[in-house]
């Protein structure tokens, strides 16, 4: 009996060991010069047909491929096998992973797909209504995308704006922006924040200017980022390099230059993140040893006019030779696999019993624009809150008197966008902040001032709002009329 | 300066002279001839420098003066603590600065940290490095809120409060503290504490002194022998009164003030002064400051410097006029009326060093000078002992 | 039959046991309450009250000993680096040029701070245990000489005065600073200092002393706490000037720049008195530089960035020529390089306003960091060579020394003093209990608000439980061993759960401790020693301790009137760790606390754990029976005199 049952375990050994290795479980280490990267066809630049952005940035055939060693092209493989078209790959912490977008038809919707390095077929992970795009990858391997897909040019025009979800392993899905405007273009910082694009309000001549935004992975602590004031106008892709920096990409009449900010100062400092002037870029990515990967259309007065890979110290003076580049298609969004810092967690501080959260501010009166003595210019006495109802509409929550020394309490209404607006004595506006920001259910948010400096660490001083009862504010009988500042 | 009285008859031109010469005395009263203090064992004060409201001092009530060894001085008040600054104008430190009480009793610095320690009448406060640390009876060992005095001796600082003598330990923090129900005391009103060496004394309320060995920690009282409240039965059998209201220490002597006269004792004798039987000026003496053996006692009706023998009294006069007058053993006194006064007859406070004498009273402060610049220097021995 | 017997025989035994079971139960319930006197306790473990022996405790037991570098020391000419090994009790001795340990010495003690005199090379070493500073002779490290202090001495300095030459120690103990001559090896004066003082530096000139305070000085819960910066003439003993380092505390480190006349000392700016909604943008705490003016105004700048934190700052060193300051960050396993040149031209175009809130502006350090060198695992003293070439970093749990060429700032090496100790699990979890990678941003370590496992003072607005509510004093981590449950409402059952992931969701914001790290957490946590017990526990009582001792474990008044179970001081303070364990109410109940029972906190070492209560309202241990006391809820003491409660006082200090 005992040699019966040994026999059948040795019967199916090898196929076990067949299977394992197949599914990656017993998977051979990718070599360290290894890429993912996207390749769109050179051969038609453009979709007339697009309907949505990706159909836009990836035309029929557009593909995410692996090559387990750059100078051995005929290795390369196509992780996005029997999709129409498929772009935006991410990989998970482990390196086991590649996600992307990709759509497996014509008539279907972008969704967020996923495959097993170093080779499996794409699995999808999504099934949204109006598609998904942009997909990043937590440190607990949950996946966070933007969604729907908004039609081709007008991402941030749409009355429908694309939002932030977070698929987790249990394939329950949870929305993490309530912003007005479009969240997109995702990407996972090490310290566990994800970090987006989105607009910012827009200013009095109505232009619409972007910027870069975090949360935690449960929606939590929006905040600006950086690009708050110094003029960029449209950003793709941003990127934590391992140099210190955030790269991105920034719009320019003729394509995509890669700039980036300084972790360190990120609301100051912003520049090429080049020395030299490449045509266009479509991505930046950490590379090895504190490089950076960069798929570039190099300058004007080459032959080569296809995208390209190029790994480049930050003090590069010239592109240099590229890493990759096949001529018959655009090699975009390169980035290595293998095993990258695995992003740090964040245990929600969310409550499901709650339907609101807590604001408090410690000083509305902490601004930007002061007085040479650090006085405010004028001198907020009470404090409007805003919020946009179901329809879009603005409505006032209400008015909180502010504490002597500036600081405010409130309960405001979960998962909707709020706004503020300081008044002085006599009822004048000072400060407004359109319906932009929110806060999630039991999500306990601060603030130091109101448009305050950036980047600023509050003083220890305790908020004399905290000694008294918090202020409730709730959505208004939607039979009320609505306020237009 | 006198002038001395020519009794004999002579003829009219001498009778001239004598009447320009009586004529003029009173004017040469009044001036104020150089004084010839040479053979004093005291400086004498030519002048009062008064001060008050118009340099910054915030009430008319002061009970301390202190100049710490780097030269600045002191005050306490009714209403806060004060040093006066470079310009002349004092600086007020209330409780809203730290001090725990504004009415300040003591003020005494500890000479190797040159930390300042006031007594108030809620807590102790040590003063360093321009800020204050708080002992009271609830946040620490401090027998009693209402410090009357403090003093610094070695690594101890010594308290006496309303309710009791304290010692506190400045390298272990630790307090030791002593009433009726642990020590000679009798009651537990100390009013006063000086170090001394290797002893301690303390000023009880109605207990006379009580000198305390820390090392040995033992007790001895000294008593009024005569248990007599009013009156000095017997002469320097002992100390004059049990109420005493201040002491202090010097080089072996220990002088005792009480509502009923003066005290010297230099650990074999003693010797007592009431106001009647002596040039002490009055037996409501409130303070004392001994300075090379020689005393300078506050009291209601001005001050008074001894040294045992020699006296010398500052007293203001009805019309607010200084009046010195040195008593000399054997001689008839030296009454000399000032340009100036003490702010006020009432004299609470009393510093002197070699180069100035200073008055804490119940109208200002006032700041003696000497008639010679360094007298102690030109002294050609202190009055011993007897 | 024999089955049906086996049968019968079980079930009477079931029933019997279950009679058992219930009846002891009921038997200890009702023990429990009668020696309590607290009839709303249901059943309570018998280890609450019994069978606790302090000899079993982690604490109490020898635990493995590390080469963990303290201070650090280089000769005059350069040649050799002297390390104190305060864990071993060794002074080590290096070869600079080969990094090779030439000699290690014996010094029983704990050696911690090292210092060279600048002339002749003889070797002063604060011994922090025995409360002493002892001279060695260069040639063969013997004990030349020999002077006690104050308790705890952990750094030195030296200067040459016009009335001799002098050492100033601070005395981390006992709150003070011992001002010795050198010829004789003698104390002149002993002024206090702020809270813990932690490191000491010498002015350019030679006359005045740095001492700076590690731990802030607390009023109330509305002022800022301050950690203090002594200023003491050098010659005398005087002290000149008291500091506050506003709104700053936990600094351990000192260094000034003689070309400049500036004092500069690494610090923390807690801000405990904000409710702790977030981490990001230093809402708990940041790093900063105080520097302290030729014209004695103080800045605080400082040395995070928007979006990375070095935790824990404490050793400084400072290049001769006074062009770069470095400072390393315990937490973070960095060192911080400050090019002072590029500072001090941003202090002279700054404004007032600007200056005052530098601190606070986390994107300002860009103008002057250049750069942040990698280290091992918690540096925390630095030295330079008298040429500024090598930078000497103490990686204290690594067992070795990081030399840097300060030219490329490269590392040449390492000087090995030992393994590192991976093997020790006390080791890991110390290493986890540093580490600020566990927090959001790196922002702070477990250390930062428990140094050395101790309390910073303070107290914090944790928001789990509403803003503004509840406020909680921080507690000592000494002696914490087998007095669960923790948290000041006694919720938490372990250390396990107290460090785990609630702890990660309300403070650090991140993931949870991986529970192997946390278990070697706890088991670093469980062999922390109540503080200072080497010192108290071989002590026999003074008669003043022992009327205190008398008194704590009264049962009746003097008059014979008994003492109710439940308020008596041993009930809820049970020996040996004077903690029953058992959440009581004291009467302390605060406007915005949840509830009023109160995790009864052990009192080993209490003495050095101010300020007392779950919110730390009472600043000394009398204020607990002076202003907080009620009703006599948390002790009978209305009956005391003055005597005993300061004999108590005493007696609380020996545990």
């Amino acid at each position: 009996m005992e040699a019966r049952r040994l026999l059948l375990i040795g019967r199916w050994l090898p196929l076990t060991a067949a299977f394992a290795i197949l599914s990656g479980c017993g998977r051979a280490r990718l070599p360290a010069e290894a890429l993912v990267f996207t390749q769109t066809p050179v051969t038609s630049p453009s979709n007339p047909g697009a309907d949505t952005v990706l159909d836009e940035r990836y035309p029929p055939g557009s593909r995410v491929v692996l090559l387990p060693s750059p100078q051995d092209p005929e290795r390369l493989r196509v992780l996005s096998k029997g999709l129409l078209a498929a772009g935006s790959p991410v990989i998970s912490a482990d390196g086991t992973r590649v996600l992307f977008a990709g759509k497996a038809s014509a008539r279907d919707d972008w969704q967020i797909y996923e495959a097993r390095l170093p080779g499996g077929r794409p699995r999808r992970l999504t099934a949204i209504s109006g598609g998904a795009m942009d997909p990043a990858v937590l440190g607990n391997g949950a996946v966070v995308f933007s969604s729907p897909v908004p039609p081709a040019g007008a991402t941030w025009t749409t009355t429908n704006p694309a939002a932030l979800y977070r698929l987790n392993p249990d394939r329950s899905l949870l929305r993490l922006t309530w912003g007005p405007a479009a969240a997109v273009e995702p990407t996972v910082l090490n310290d566990g924040r994800i970090l987006f694009v989105s607009a910012k309000p827009r200013g009095a001549d109505g232009e619409i200017s972007l910027g870069l935004f975090t949360i935690n992975n449960d929606g939590t602590e929006v905040a600006a980022y950086a690009l708050d004031r110094d003029g960029a106008l449209w950003v793709h892709r941003p990127r934590e390099l391992q140099d210190g920096r955030v790269g991105f990409l920034a719009a320019t009449p003729t394509g995509f230059v890669a700039e980036g900010v300084q972790t360190a100062r990120p609301f100051a400092g912003r520049r090429a993140l080049f020395p030299f002037s490449a045509e266009s870029c479509r991505s930046v990515e950490p590379g090895g040893a504190g490089r950076v990967l960069a798929t570039l259309l190099p300058s004007l007065g080459t032959t080569n006019r296809s995208f390209a890979v190029f790994e480049l110290a930050a003090s590069a003076t010239a592109p240099g030779e590229p890493l990759f580049d096949d001529p018959a298609w655009h090699d975009l969004e390169a980035m290595r696999p293998g095993t990258r810092p695995r992003p740090l967690g964040h245990l929600s501080t969310m409550s499901a019993k709650k339907d609101y959260g807590t604001l408090l501010c410690l000083n509305v009166n902490f601004s930007r624009h002061r007085q040479a003595d650090g006085s405010p210019a004028r001198t907020a006495t009470r404090v409007r809150v805003t919020a946009l109802d179901d329809q879009g509409a603005q409505r006032v929550l209400g008015e909180l008197p502010v504490h002597p020394d500036g600081s405010f309490m409130a309960e405001l209404p979960a998962d909707r966008p709020l706004g503020f607006e300081s008044l002085d004595a006599d009822g004048e506006l000072i400060y407004r902040l359109p319906p932009t920001i929110w806060v999630r259910a039991g999500e306990n948010r601060s603030c130091v001032g109101c448009h305050e400096p950036p980047n600023r660490s509050p003083r220890n001083v305790r908020p004399k709002a905290v000694y008294e009862p918090v202020a409730r504010l709730r959505l208004a009988n939607p039979d009320l009329a609505s306020t237009v500042p | 300066m006198n002038t001395p009285k020519n009794r004999n008859r002579r003829p009219e031109w001498l009778a001239g002279i004598f009447l320009t010469v009586a004529l003029a005395a009173p004017a040469a009263l009044q001036a104020e001839p150089v004084v010839k203090d040479g053979d004093l064992p005291m400086p004498l004060i030519e002048r009062f420098e008064n001060f008050g409201a118009k340099d910054g001092i915030p009430t008319h009530k002061v009970h301390a003066v202190y100049k710490t060894r780097d030269g600045h001085l002191w005050i306490g008040t009714w209403d806060g603590l004060c040093v006066r600054e470079a310009d002349g104008k004092f600086k007020r430190y209330g409780p809203e600065d730290g001090l725990s009480h504004k009415m300040v009793l003591c003020i005494t610095e500890d000479p190797t940290t040159g930390d300042l320690w006031v007594a108030t009448m809620r807590g102790l406060n040590k003063f360093s490095g321009g800020k204050f640390t708080q002992y009271t009876q609830t946040n620490s060992g401090l027998p009693n809120n209402v410090v009357y005095g403090c003093d610094v001796l070695d690594d101890m600082v010594v308290v006496a409060t309303a309710a009791g003598a304290g010692i506190l330990n400045l390298k272990t923090g630790q307090w030791r503290i002593f009433d009726h129900t642990n020590s000679l005391m009798h009651e537990p009103w100390c009013y006063a504490v000086k170090g001394a060496k290797d002893l301690i004394y303390w000023g009880i309320w109605g207990a006379g002194v009580l000198e305390y060995d820390f090392k040995k920690n033992t007790w001895k009282e000294y008593r009024d022998p005569d248990r007599d409240f009013h009156y000095d039965l017997v002469p320097d059998d002992g100390l004059i009164n049990d109420i005493t209201s201040w002491l202090s220490w010097e080089d072996g002597i220990l002088w005792q003030n009480t509502y009923f006269g003066f005290t010297r004792y230099d650990g074999k004798k003693f010797k007592t002064w009431v106001q009647d039987q002596s040039p002490l000026l009055s037996n409501f003496t409130q303070i004392v400051w001994p300075h090379r053996r020689v005393a300078w006692i506050g009291m209601d009706k001005g001050v008074s410097v001894t040294d045992g023998e020699v006296w010398v009294n500052y007293e203001v006069g009805t019309d607010g006029e200084g009046i010195r007058t040195i008593h000399r053993p054997g001689a008839q006194p030296e009454k000399t009326v000032m340009n100036t006064a003490l702010a006020n007859r009432f004299v609470l406070g009393i510093y002197v060093d070699d180069e100035e004498a200073w008055f804490a009273t119940s109208d200002g402060l006032s700041r003696g000078v000497y008639a010679n610049p360094n007298p102690y220097k030109r002294l050609p021995g202190i009055a011993a002992a007897p | 039959m024999k089955s049906r017997g086996f049968i019968i025989t079980s079930l009477a035994s079931v029933v019997a046991a279950g009679g058992l079971g219930v009846g002891g139960y009921y038997w200890s319930v009702a023990h429990v309450q009668r020696w309590t006197g607290m009839d709303h306790l249901g059943f309570v473990n018998c280890n609450h009250c019994h069978l606790v022996r302090v000899e079993k405790l982690p604490w109490a037991k020898e635990r493995p000993r590390h080469p963990a570098p303290a201070g650090l020391a280089v000769s005059p000419d350069g040649r050799r680096l002297y390390i104190a090994l305060d864990d071993v009790n060794e002074v080590a001795e290096a070869d600079t040029a080969t990094l090779q340990v030439n000699r290690r010495i014996k010094l029983a003690g704990g050696p911690y701070g090292l210092l060279a005199h600048p002339q002749d090379g003889r070797l002063f070493v604060t011994l922090r245990h025995a409360d002493a500073v002892v001279e060695l002779e260069p040639g063969r490290l013997t004990e030349v000489a020999r002077i006690p202090v104050g308790k705890g001495p952990v750094c030195l300095a030296y200067t040459r005065t016009e009335a001799g030459e002098r050492l100033i120690v601070a005395n981390s103990l006992s709150d003070d600073a011992s001002l010795l001559s050198l010829s004789p090896l003698a104390e002149i004066a002993r002024p206090h200092t702020g809270r813990e003082p932690f490191a000491t530096a010498m002015s350019a000139d030679g006359s005045v002393a740095f001492v700076v305070g590690r731990i802030a000085e607390t009023k109330d819960f509305v002022t800022p706490a301050a950690s203090e910066l002594t200023l003491i003439r050098a010659a005398t003993g005087r002290v000149l000037k008291r500091v506050p380092l506003e709104s700053a505390h936990l600094a351990e480190g000192l260094a000034t720049v003689a070309s400049r006349g500036w004092a500069l000392t690494p610090l923390v700016k807690v801000r405990n008195l904000i409710p702790i909604t977030q981490v990001a943008n230093g809402w708990v705490m940041s790093s900063g530089l105080g520097i302290t003016l030729a014209d004695g105004q103080t800045v605080q700048v400082p040395l995070d960035e928007a979006n990375d934190y070095f935790a824990d700052p404490s050793g400084i060193a400072v290049d001769p020529a006074g062009r770069y300051a470095y400072v390393v960050s315990g937490g973070s396993d960095a060192v911080s390089v400050v090019d002072l040149e590029r500072l001090s031209d941003w202090l002279s175009k700054a404004c007032e306003l600007t200056r005052r809130e530098a601190v606070d502006d986390l994107s300002l350090s860009a103008e002057y960091v250049v750069a942040r060198l990698r280290t091992g695992r918690n540096p925390r003293a630095v030295t330079l060579s008298p040429d500024g070439r090598r930078l000497f970093v103490g990686e204290r749990l690594a067992d070795r020394v990081l030399v840097v060429d300060t030219a490329t700032r490269e590392p040449v090496g390492h000087v090995v003093l030992g393994d590192g100790g991976a093997w020790d699990p006390i080791r890991r979890g110390e290493s986890v209990f540093t580490k600020a990678a566990h927090t959001f941003q790196s922002q702070f370590s477990c250390r930062s608000c428990h140094p050395d496992g101790h309390v910073d003072g303070l107290a914090y607005d944790f928001d789990g439980d509403g803003i503004g509510d509840n406020l909680l004093d921080n507690r000592s981590l000494h002696g914490l061993a087998s007095t669960a449950p923790f948290k000041w409402i006694g919720s938490n059952p372990s250390v396990e759960v107290q460090c785990g992931p609630r702890f990660a969701r309300v403070l650090m914001r991140t993931d949870p401790i991986p529970p192997d790290d946390l278990k070697d957490l706890a088991t670093y946590l469980q062999s922390l020693p109540p503080t200072g017990w080497e010192r108290r526990r071989d002590l026999a009582l003074t008669p003043t301790q022992e009327r205190g001792r008398q008194l704590f474990f009264a049962t009746t008044r003097p008059d014979g009137t008994p003492i109710p179970r439940e308020r008596q001081c041993q009930t809820c303070h049970r020996p040996p760790l004077f903690t029953a364990r058992i959440p009581t109410a004291v009467g302390t109940r605060g406007p915005r606390d949840a509830t009023e029972l109160f995790d009864t906190p052990h009192l080993l070492g209490i003495g050095y754990s101010a300020p007392y209560l779950h919110d730390g309202r009472a600043k000394t241990l009398e204020e607990l029976w002076t202003t907080y006391q009620t009703n006599d809820l948390h002790g009978v003491s209305s009956y005391w005199s003055k005597h005993q409660l300061n004999d108590l006082i005493e007696y609380l200090k020996t545990l």
